[in-house]
């Protein structure tokens, strides 16, 4: 007798008596609730704990000491630039330039791509108005320093890596370059350099430090370029390797430095236009020169 | 410096075997300000470190970076501290929120009064929107907080404000 | 030269965050150090707050243990060394982190005094509850209370210890902020993903039932003569010795939002999905225990043997695998009456080939709480068929005789 309903388990066979390998599935999941594996396993009981848990390896102790800039900015700084970006009956959203249809007039247009925004190559963003919810802020800063040198000597590359710690604090991450470039001496993937980004209490020092100890010692330093900008509210500018060696970290010992190395330095706000974006810098201490672009 | 010396003993004519001597005759020479190279177990005979200068340094800039270094203290807390710990953290958390909360309120307001008063201006006043063109001007460009306004210090310098300031100093 | 390059990045040995500027802005904003220093020297905890009041609140939120009390509410005495610690030499090297015993007291009077306001609050919406008439209002307003009652006593340091260091059989989970804890750190941070992991992999779902997303928590164990006294991980092989009384049920209700009613009526059911079937080649479900009626108030509890032999519409039949059979699944099913009480005499099933969806359909029941445990044949088997009367076991074998 042999009864096997569709979908029903045989009981008296099963694949393995009939010599026939099983095949991997993914079986279906019959329920909604979420299972974390890390916590049913016994292994590794003190890696389950959240990580500002002292019990974690992870833990770090944060909030140590005041931080004078943020105070700064939002006791003072931040009502200051919502009024200064004010624009009375200003729209909410004004719309970045978009991708556009085509009009259909050739039979080809039907499955081509969209046409490219008018006077722009990419599409823009949406820039909203500055209210109460969105007010200018400085979100993190970039620290890049790229060493050339450091492909034909790799020492440079170490070197120019504690530059960047000591200055900032923090561990930085190195950078390698991406293409062979047989006049520069350049060659792909080889170490060169260091570039870190910096947020939180890190972020406010290394700033308090740039503006009321290193800024202010060089002589030819007239501010960062009013004409500076991605146009989408983040500034950069760079110091060379001499006016590096003003930093306190580095000028307190400078025989330790033989070399140092120069930096690109970016500032990233949430500020949606360039303009906005060099009022808040302005108010935390940095200057700005130059003729500006309209944007 | 060793090497030195045995070069310069070998210059003499002397290899290094004929150059151990008794330990008083050492003394002597030692008193004598000279550099024995006498035998003695389990001392280095080869100078420490051929490395370069250079090289040496960036070992030690790399020994700074090693993730030993940053690695901080665990904490080892009983139970009670762990608690103890845990209510201090929850309370500090608790006045920040109580503090952002007080503070974005503030904000709120202080744009609903802005926007409440440019209204009166545009509409309240009927002066034709002289007023109200003055408060509403808006300038495009280089609108900048003050130098002057400095970021706030526990420890201000002796003379706070420099009122004779002018732009020309 | 390595140690003067180092950064001046130190890393603080303490733990508390921003105890300085924690200070200052208790105080009222004063940040000289004279004031701070006063006031470390003249912090105390506030003993006649919300959290004291134990003539107004339950025993089960006080730590009993009058040395592990003062511990943890006025700090570690140095000379004597924390109580938790049991060697000797530990004991003395112990030192409580630096700043901990100044900041704690600011912390605890700060928190208190949160919980008060929220105390304040719960009294205004029981007010509100009494004047209410809408039911879909006073159930919003229910739901309110209880998460003020647990923001207000969550992060009381007596409550917090006892929910993280004590054995969670112990705890009072009558006590909202106790369910609180049990239910987010126990229930849902292990036990019911292991449940449902097991469950999932031993195929329970589909084959009992569709799905399920537990809310109730149901333990089984068994208590025989072996001593295994303890309550069964989901999907544990256990031995026919062990299955051969009937087992203790455990329900923890831990609902926040929706109280239970006393007029919540349960029904339980032992099911063996693996019962063989040589017409069809294939496996029936079979009812070994059927109880309806249950119903239980306090958590934490053994269901009472009183009750369940009341509601008993199918006696217990132990687990007696046929040898050679698959290992079988016993699926424990914790199922809410929809419709109040049942009738026995409208119960409709046939225990040998038991239709268990139809049934779940016909008296309008909805799953809330599950469990499973296995079992397969071994030598004693026949004893237990022997002791409840049962006919001889088949065998199976791989070419059917």
């Amino acid at each position: 007798m042999k009864v096997n309903t569709l979908g029903l388990r045989s009981f008296s066979s099963s694949s393995i008596v009939k010599g026939k390998p099983g095949y991997s599935i993914v079986h279906p999941v019959h329920h909604t609730v979420k299972i974390d594996k890390k916590v049913l396993s016994p292994r590794f009981p003190e890696l389950k704990y959240p990580k500002n848990d002292p019990r974690s390896p992870h833990f770090k102790p944060v909030n140590v000491a005041p931080d004078r800039l943020k105070e700064h900015y939002l006791n003072i700084l931040k009502s200051d630039l919502m009024y200064m970006t004010y624009k009375h009956d200003e729209a909410d959203k004004i719309e970045g330039a978009k991708k556009r249809e085509w009009d259909g007039t050739s039979a080809y247009h039907l499955n081509r791509n969209l046409r490219r925004p008018s006077g722009f190559v990419k599409e823009q963003p949406d820039s909203h108005r500055v209210t109460n919810k969105n007010v200018p802020e400085l979100k993190s800063i970039h620290i890049n320093c790229f060493v050339p040198l450091a492909v034909t000597n790799p020492h440079h590359a170490i070197s120019s890596m504690l530059q960047v710690q000591q200055i900032t604090g923090e561990k930085p991450q190195p950078i390698y370059t991406k293409s062979d470039v047989g006049r520069w001496q350049i060659r792909r993937s080889r170490r060169a350099g260091a570039k870190i980004e910096l947020k939180g209490k890190p972020m406010n020092d290394f700033l308090l430090t740039l503006t009321e100890l290193v800024l202010p010692r060089i002589p030819e330093f007239q501010g960062l370029r009013n004409k500076s900008g991605d146009t989408y509210g983040n500034l950069h500018f760079g110091l060379t390797h001499k006016q590096v060696r003003l930093f306190p970290e580095i000028s307190s010992n400078p025989d330790l430095w033989p070399r140092t190395y120069g930096l690109h330095i970016t500032f990233n706000t949430t500020a949606e236009r360039d303009t906005q974006a060099r009022m808040l810098l302005s108010g935390l201490g940095l200057p700005f020169f130059g003729g500006e672009r309209h944007s | 410096m060793l090497t030195n010396t045995i070069k310069l003993q070998s210059g003499l004519g002397l290899s290094l075997s004929q150059r151990i001597m008794p330990a008083s005759a050492s003394i002597s020479s030692m008193m004598a300000g000279t550099i024995s190279s006498q035998f003695t177990r389990g001392k280095r005979t080869k100078s420490k470190s051929t490395m370069s200068q250079g090289t040496q340094r960036v070992v030690g800039q790399l020994s700074v970076m090693s993730a030993a270094r940053k690695q901080p203290l665990r904490l080892k807390l009983t139970n009670e501290d762990l608690v103890r710990h845990q209510v201090v953290h929850n309370a500090w958390a608790m006045l920040q929120k109580q503090k952002r909360q007080v503070r974005e309120e503030k904000l709120t307001k202080q744009f609903e009064a802005m926007q409440s008063a440019m209204e009166d201006l545009k509409h309240g006043v009927e002066d034709g929107g002289v007023l109200f063109g003055f408060g509403s001007k808006f300038e495009k460009t280089k609108k900048r907080v003050s130098l002057e306004l400095r970021v706030p210090t526990e420890y201000p310098p002796n003379q706070v404000w420099n009122h004779k300031y002018s732009k020309s100093d | 030269m390595i140690t003067s390059v180092a950064k001046s990045r130190s890393i603080p040995n303490v733990v508390i965050p921003g105890s300085r500027a924690f200070f200052s802005t208790v105080v009222g904003g004063v940040r000289s150090q004279e004031a701070s220093q006063s006031s470390t020297a003249s912090s105390t905890i506030n003993e006649e707050g919300v959290w004291s009041q134990f003539d107004k609140r339950s025993e089960s939120l006080k730590i009993k243990n009058p040395i592990l009390r003062n511990e943890l509410l006025h700090g570690i005495d140095p000379a004597k060394g924390p109580l938790t610690l049991k060697k000797g030499l530990s004991k003395m090297k112990y030192t409580s982190p630096t700043g901990l015993d100044e900041v704690f007291p600011l912390a605890y009077n700060f928190l208190q005094e949160t919980a008060k306001e929220k105390y304040s609050q719960v009294t205004e919406i029981e007010s509100q509850i009494a004047a209410e008439t809408d039911e879909a209002v006073k159930t919003q307003l229910l739901k309110k209370k209880n998460q003020l009652i647990i923001d207000a006593e969550k992060f009381n340091p007596e409550v917090a210890y006892k929910a993280q260091f004590s054995n969670p059989e112990n705890l009072n989970l009558d006590e909202l902020v106790y369910q609180y804890y049990y239910k987010t750190k126990n229930f849902e941070g292990f036990n019911k993903m292991l449940l449902m992991q097991r469950i999932e992999q031993l195929h329970v779902l589909p084959d009992a039932i569709p799905t399920i997303n537990p809310s109730v928590e149901l333990k089984v164990k068994f208590i025989n003569e072996s001593g295994v006294n303890k309550y069964i991980t989901p999907g544990d092989i256990l031995s026919s010795r062990a299955t051969s009384k009937p087992p203790i049920f455990q329900v923890n209700y831990l609902n926040i939002d929706e109280a239970l009613k006393p007029s919540d009526k349960f029904t339980l059911l032992v099911v063996n999905l693996d019962h063989p079937n040589t017409k069809t080649n294939s496996y029936d479900i079979t009812l070994n225990y059927g109880v309806k009626d249950v119903s239980f108030q306090h958590n934490n509890q053994v269901l009472s043997f009183d009750e369940l032999s009341q509601g008993e519409f199918a006696e217990y039949l132990p687990p007696v695998p046929e040898k050679n059979s698959p290992t079988s699944r016993f699926v424990t099913l914790l199922l809410k009456q929809e419709e109040g009480p049942l009738a026995t005499e409208k119960l409709n099933f046939n225990r040998k080939d038991f239709a268990l969806a139809d049934f779940l359909t016909e008296n309008k029941l909805v799953p809330v709480g599950i469990n499973v445990w296995r079992s397969k044949w071994d030598g004693n088997v026949k004893n237990v068929r022997e002791m409840y009367g049962l006919p001889n076991g088949r065998v199976f074998h791989r070419v059917r005789r």
